[in-house]
């Protein structure tokens, strides 16, 4: 996979998105942008050329499963992966999400190795 | 047919009525009867309404007036509410100060180590010279130069280590000072909770408050971390491997 990808991070806390950030930098993804929740990150996929999205579920204003919802609805950005790192553990939850067309699910907290097995697996299909 | 439409009428049931009654029953008048029977039904039963209805207001005005004269509530309500509220956003804030300490210091570390790890690399081969015997005067010289720049900058970028290692040990203090205002909430909580739960048995309240529990469980609201009872349950999955099997099942 194309190390220089244009990744959006997306978390309402700043902490998470720097710890996603770092972990990322660690596996060479460095061109990585963040928003801090989903009202704030669909202007940003829409006007920029971003390939991937790594979103939180529970964000004011917009949560990640309707940023999710507002992705495969778009023209321009139904065929993104989004990938959704999030304490929210229901299993209808996890359901909703897959039925909204999510990538991947990982549960917070979680691994460097998690992260890395999760975005070689998303990035594998895409290929 | 007349009903218990005025104070008169609301009452209790006398012999008069079972003899107005009567004596129509044995005048072959048996509609009246029923008539008669209803309407006094009706009025005692209107009458018991409204004595049900009484015993219901009096007792949530004591128990109204009991929980608001409780001097426990009055200070929960007045200073402990709104300290736990201020106690749960401080551990908002110290728990990002932490986190970000601790990433403030990794960032410092990271390229401590990058260096030191570029420096040994770039000795290696001419170290590997000498370790072979294959080494002249002057790549010697040359050799134990950047060997003690080496052991300099070991030796500044060690102590550097050690003192962002120390920032790191330090910031997790959090967790001992969050740990004790969340037990002053969560014993706050637990109070109200047995209050909450005493004033709704006062009035034959499901006491377990299951169908409470039930109503809070649905739907697919944002819900926070689960906590360690939830996971205990089959609807919230306890970990990244019970999380990659739902989706297994779905095709994923």
């Amino acid at each position: 996979m194309d190390k220089n990808i244009k990744i959006l991070i997306v978390d309402d806390f700043s902490t998470m998105r720097r710890i996603i950030k770092n972990l990322l930098r660690d596996l060479g993804y460095n061109n990585t942008y963040e928003a801090d929740d989903g009202a704030t990150a669909l202007p940003m996929l829409e006007a920029g050329d971003f390939q991937f999205v790594i979103t939180d579920w529970n964000m004011p204003i917009m949560q990640g499963i309707d940023l999710l919802r507002n992705i495969r609805k778009s023209p321009k950005l139904r065929a993104m992966p989004v990938l959704m790192v999030t304490a929210e553990a229901k299993r209808d939850q996890i359901i909703e999400a897959a039925k909204a067309g999510v990538n991947g699910y990982i549960v917070k907290p979680f691994t460097a190795a998690t992260l890395k097995s999760k975005l070689d697996k998303i990035f594998e299909r895409f290929n | 047919m007349t009903t218990a439409s005025n104070d008169e009428e609301l009452r209790h049931l006398t012999v008069d009525d079972v003899d107005d009654i009567r004596d129509l029953l044995e005048a072959g008048m048996v509609d009246a009867a029923e008539e008669k029977f209803w309407e006094v039904a009706h009025a005692i039963k209107r009458d018991n309404i409204y004595d049900a209805v009484g015993a219901l207001t009096r007792d949530l005005h004591d128990a109204i007036v009991a929980f608001t004269e409780d001097e426990r509530i009055q200070v929960i309500a007045k200073v402990e509410m709104p300290d736990a509220s201020e106690r749960l956003k401080n551990i908002i804030s110290m728990t990002d100060d932490a986190a970000n300490t601790t990433l403030d210091a990794v960032d410092k570390c990271e390229p401590l180590i990058r260096n030191l790890t570029a420096t040994i690399d770039s000795l290696l081969p001419t170290w590997q010279e000498l370790m072979n015997g294959q080494i002249d005067r002057y790549t010697f010289v040359n050799l134990c130069h950047k060997v003690d720049n080496l052991i300099n900058k070991t030796q500044q970028g060690g102590k550097a280590l050690s003192d962002q290692l120390t920032k790191i040990m330090m910031a997790q203090g959090y967790q001992d000072l969050t740990g004790q205002m969340l037990q002053k909430v969560i014993k706050l909580v637990s109070e109200v909770e047995d209050k909450l739960v005493n004033f709704l048995v006062s009035f034959g309240k499901d006491k377990d408050a299951k169908g409470i529990k039930a109503a809070m469980a649905g739907g697919t609201e944002p819900q926070g971390p689960a906590t360690e009872s939830q996971k205990k349950g089959e609807e919230v999955a306890s970990s990244q491997d019970d999380v990659d099997d739902l989706l297994a099942s779905l095709g994923f």
